[in-house]
């Protein structure tokens, strides 16, 4: 019982559950320091979860982990199917894995948004790569080379959160050209100049 | 498309170099934090919240007076001038700028600081800084954790807890068993 209860944000106090889950949009002062708080809190405040951590000693009759033989197997891996002890059990949402299945979904992370943690979002590095160096333009010679090597290598990637990501590439793309045709026809005539 | 399966539940809060916005899903509230060209996504699962709390803060008073006094400067200076046209302009233009920033603070209404707490850690949600923008996030959310987490009321978890201890109590405290009273020697021997 001993978190069970919401600290005011700015005193620390414990405030009591009589405080908590007033009417929509009511409020109360602080105790203490009297700034006006509302609080929602919900069953799971109170709810006890269990932590492993540390795997039970397996005995003679009970199924072991199978990565640690000699602890009790607590719970099943829901991809692979592998018993698990208290150590090797990580729990994603809804789902209890094991360490190989959380890596090799990590790994083809493209389908599993909820593995994600953070992504790189090359279409707005690609559109950025073509547009800041402008403020230095000798800069673009190498800039809008990488951006289309970039739009070319992630042009079927899945942006999770990306409005419309081809849309950004595409630009990206079309600009990057006209600054390398641009570098081109530079090029161009002063060879010409050179030697004719 | 992952965004199609997310509500956008508040505005885009932006600082110097991040964007973070609030998106709420099936069974999960998402914060996406824009960095630079990263995505950040934290996720709190509904049946994982233990509770969402909001603190009322000085900005709007402070950002009212910061506003406010240029505000009264200006639009004295313009009063007060009967310089050429361009002076009357220059300060118009800002008479009505600070205007503008001051009207649409005092209609956002009052702020706030929230936070969102779970088992493993207490996050302040940036991006939910008025009142008006807390009390749609409740209206929003709360009946889905009240859903996820079963519709019990925290009276009855608190009883039921109380209860527990005072049963486990009892149960450690040492039993008395009575001692019966040792028969007296006899005294009035010869």
């Amino acid at each position: 019982m001993k978190n069970d209860f919401v600290q005011c944000p700015s005193c620390k106090r414990k405030i009591p559950p009589s405080f908590y889950n007033l009417e929509s949009g009511e409020t109360f002062p602080c105790p203490r320091c009297k700034r006006t708080l509302a609080i929602y809190a919900y069953p799971a405040l109170y709810e006890k979860k269990e932590i492993h951590s540390a795997a039970k000693t397996a005995s003679l009759d009970d199924a072991t982990c199978y990565y640690h033989p000699k602890k009790k197997a607590e719970e099943v891996c829901d991809n692979c199917g592998r018993f698990l002890c208290g150590l090797c059990v990580l729990p994603l949402g809804k789902q209890n894995l094991c360490s190989v299945c959380l890596e090799v979904q990590r790994s083809k992370s493209d389908e599993n948004f909820e593995l994600q943690p953070l992504q790189m979002r090359k279409d707005k590095l690609a559109v950025a790569l073509v547009i800041l160096p402008l403020l230095f333009w000798p800069l673009t010679l190498i800039s809008a080379p990488t951006a289309i090597v970039i739009v070319i290598q992630n042009w079927n990637k899945k942006f999770f959160f990306a409005r419309n990501s081809r849309l950004s590439f595409s630009f990206a793309f079309i600009f990057a050209l006209l600054q390398c045709a641009g570098w081109l026809i530079f090029f161009f005539t002063l060879f010409n100049k050179k030697f004719f | 498309m992952v965004r199609k399966d997310y509500k956008k539940i508040s505005r885009r809060k932006s600082t110097v170099a991040s964007h973070s916005r609030l998106w709420l899903g099936k069974d999960h509230l998402l914060v996406v934090k824009e960095i630079g060209y990263t995505d950040e996504y934290k996720r709190f699962y509904f049946s994982d919240i233990q509770s969402i709390s909001a603190l009322k803060t000085r900005s709007y008073l402070v950002f009212s007076i910061l506003l406010g006094i240029p505000l009264v400067l200006f639009a004295g200076f313009l009063g007060m001038s009967h310089d050429p046209i361009l002076e009357n302009i220059t300060l118009l233009i800002f008479t009505t700028l600070f205007f503008v920033l001051m009207l649409v603070h005092l209609l956002r209404g009052a702020t706030c600081k929230c936070l969102i707490r779970t088992s493993v850690n207490n996050e302040v949600l940036s991006m939910i800084n008025r009142n008006r923008a807390f009390l749609k996030l409740i209206t929003q959310v709360h009946p889905l954790i009240q859903a996820a987490q079963g519709n019990v009321s925290l009276e009855s978890i608190i009883q039921k807890k109380k209860a527990e201890a005072a049963m486990k109590k009892q149960q450690e405290a040492p039993q008395q068993v009575p001692v019966e009273a040792e028969p007296k020697p006899p005294t009035d021997l010869p």
